[in-house]
């Protein structure tokens, strides 16, 4: 590692704190390294450049004048554009939302900048989080770090990327069906979504409540760890947050082999994926074996009805969370003048784009008194039988272990007419969604052109700290954690 | 499957309008994850394994499910007496409370606390402690 940006948090924050750099010297490489190389990659949607080294200089004159700082001195994030910060532009990448500035911090943004976390911009996304390749943005799709032709993977497409591209050392996405697992495979990085109801909710633009979680994206596991005990924990504003609060930490790699997990691999999940993935997956799992960790075949029942569960209840969902943007309490200017209230609530909220207002449609549908008995409720039976299922199969094993991507990163515009072909991509990811717990995608390879394939880990509910060890022993075992790309 | 004319009529409903250039592509596309939502169909309600369903959450099959009702059957959603272990709460209506005021209010409350009592008896009610309150109220389902 020879420049400053290359280095992941943790390093960075060591550094800061011996005083061997000073933060806004790190900070000034990170907006460098932001403006030389973002025209290729377009992850930010918005930037606070000023704030960010104002921020910067607070913290030096903290540790100057022998002061205690935050956990997070010297973390600088990048945040996805659905979660809100006071006084920047939260879009949703949305034509609706472009002018809309938060007049709040999420919680999780709060609790970041107590620990004096920096952030430094917002980050693009599909819009409302709708989508599997970050293509549907307004602000023009992510482009990947490791061959720009090619998607980053979505919908926190921005986070990823930015993360991969060494733009941040970290950033923040949200997961309503793998949005932060799937960039973050397409990308080669780590990126973790946590059990339901750890991390709060509050500021983060719904798309789909029971579904979606904030989670932490990064290049290391040891950067991963306190950002996820730093946003994590009970929050008043989110009833849905739990009350314990979980302290994880960071594993010695020698030791995890001796705790003996028994992995878990759902064969009839893994050989729907393309050949180099199955390749790959199973040689992580041939280094599990020879660490001696126990491997066995977990089938998983009822799994090819979860997509069309999944779809049913977060369009259902989104249908009722995307009426509030109606271009009066939401929305950018307008005159009305001469419109019928109708007309001029329907013309605005066409602002929409094309995936969002078919989501939305589709969503009214399922809900509608005729066809509620035919898709929603199935639907939530669905959903409860998958966590029944994933219950017994944790009876047996610790972790499951599947591809986070049935295929490789695909290039831009390939897809983007084929919504179902899309949505068929999001199998593996959104399970845990459906059942709520947590999961990891961690690099496992790359395929023979050079497209980064990940692997991902479930475990049980609030056992993420069994996901941490895992990743931190591939990190150390195994080289594909320790690629990045050469922009 | 819908057809063009209710895919117009839900395009009314949700507030959103679709230029007629745009409407063959939009509602092709609604029908075919219409179709691919179809795959439930394969799904009967019944399919679990009884003896693992205790403690799923019990959904209504589908002849049964009633999902309109009349506005006097709806519940007076009153917060109601509990038990002094979980609420201490002055501001919640209590059966037992000595408030001096007579204004229209409290007749109605009272009427409405009469009437829930008569539905739930209130001491079943105070046998139930919730796990999870704050500041006196009840908040929400909660994992774990």
């Amino acid at each position: 590692l020879s420049a400053l940006h290359q280095f992941p948090s943790n390093q960075i924050s060591g550094k800061i704190l011996n005083r061997e750099i000073s933060s806004e010297e790190y900070v000034s490489s990170i907006i460098e390294r932001i403006k030389g190389i973002d025209s290729r990659i377009n992850s930010f949607i918005t930037t606070s450049f000023d704030k960010s080294i104002s921020k910067a200089r607070e913290i030096d004159c903290k540790l100057k004048s022998k002061e205690k700082v935050g956990k997070l001195a010297g973390f600088v994030i990048g945040i996805k554009d659905n979660i809100s910060v006071a006084g920047l532009k939260t879009t949703c990448a949305s034509r609706m939302l472009q002018q809309y500035i938060s007049p709040y911090d999420a919680t999780v943004i709060e609790r970041l900048e107590k620990e004096d976390a920096i952030i430094i911009g917002k980050l693009n996304m599909d819009e409302f989080g709708m989508g599997t390749s970050s293509e549907f943005s307004r602000y023009g799709p992510v482009h990947n770090p490791w061959n720009f032709d090619y998607v980053a993977g979505g919908s926190s497409g921005g986070s990823a990327a930015a993360v991969a591209a060494m733009q941040v050392p970290v950033s923040l996405g949200s997961d309503t069906g793998g949005s932060i697992r799937c960039p973050s495979s397409f990308c080669s990085v780590i990126g973790l979504k946590p059990t339901y109801g750890t991390v709060s909710r509050y500021g983060l633009v719904s798309y789909s409540n029971s579904l979606e979680q904030i989670g932490p994206i990064a290049r290391t596991i040891d950067d991963i760890v306190p950002l996820l005990n730093t946003i994590s924990g009970e929050d008043v504003h989110d009833n849905t947050t739990v009350n314990s609060r979980n302290s994880f930490r960071l594993p010695d790699a020698n030791e995890i082999p001796d705790k003996k997990y028994r992995i878990g691999v759902i064969n009839d999940l893994l050989f729907t994926s393309e050949k180099q993935i199955i390749e790959t997956i199973s040689n992580k799992l041939d280094l599990l074996k020879e660490f001696d960790f126990f491997v066995g075949e977990a089938s998983l029942k009822y799994y090819d009805f979860a997509l069309a569960a999944y779809y049913i209840i977060a369009t259902a969902e989104a249908s009722s969370n995307l009426s509030r943007f109606d271009n009066v309490r939401y929305g950018f200017e307008s005159n009305p003048e001469g419109y019928e209230w109708n007309s001029y609530f329907s013309q605005m909220r066409s602002n929409f784009g094309e995936e969002v207002k078919r989501r939305i449609l589709v969503g009214s549908f399922v809900l509608s008194s005729g066809y509620y008995g035919k898709y929603y409720a199935k639907a939530q039976k669905v959903r409860s039988i998958i966590k029944k299922e994933f219950a017994r199969l944790f009876k047996i094993f610790d972790v499951l272990v599947l591809p986070t991507m049935p295929i490789l990163p695909f290039k831009i515009g390939e897809k983007t007419s084929r919504p179902i072909e899309l949505y068929n991509l999001d199998i593996y990811t959104i399970l845990a969604n459906l059942s709520g717990l947590p999961a990891i995608s961690i690099p496992a390879g790359f395929s023979k052109n050079g497209l980064p394939i990940g692997m991902q880990l479930l475990a049980n509910e609030f056992e993420e700290q069994k996901l941490i060890d895992l990743a931190a022993f591939f990190e150390k075992n195994d080289n594909s954690m320790k690629v990045h790309p050469d922009i | 499957m819908p057809t063009d004319e209710s895919i117009r009529k839900l395009c009314n409903l949700s507030r959103l309008e679709i230029e007629d250039s745009e409407f063959e592509k939009t509602s092709g596309k609604i029908k075919e994850t219409l179709e691919f939502f179809g795959k439930l169909d394969e799904f009967k309600m019944d399919q679990e394994d009884k003896s693992e369903s205790n403690d799923a959450i019990e959904i209504p099959k589908e002849n049964n499910i009633r999902i309109e009702k009349s506005f006097d059957e709806l519940r007076d959603d009153v917060p109601r007496v509990m038990s002094s272990n979980t609420v201490n709460n002055p501001n919640l209506i209590s059966g037992t409370s000595t408030t001096s005021s007579t204004t229209t209010t409290s007749k109605v409350t009272e009427s409405i606390q009469e009437k829930n009592t008569k539905n739930s008896p209130l001491d079943s009610f105070n046998e139930f402690t919730f796990l999870n309150t704050k500041r006196g109220y009840v908040i929400g389902p909660r994992i774990g």
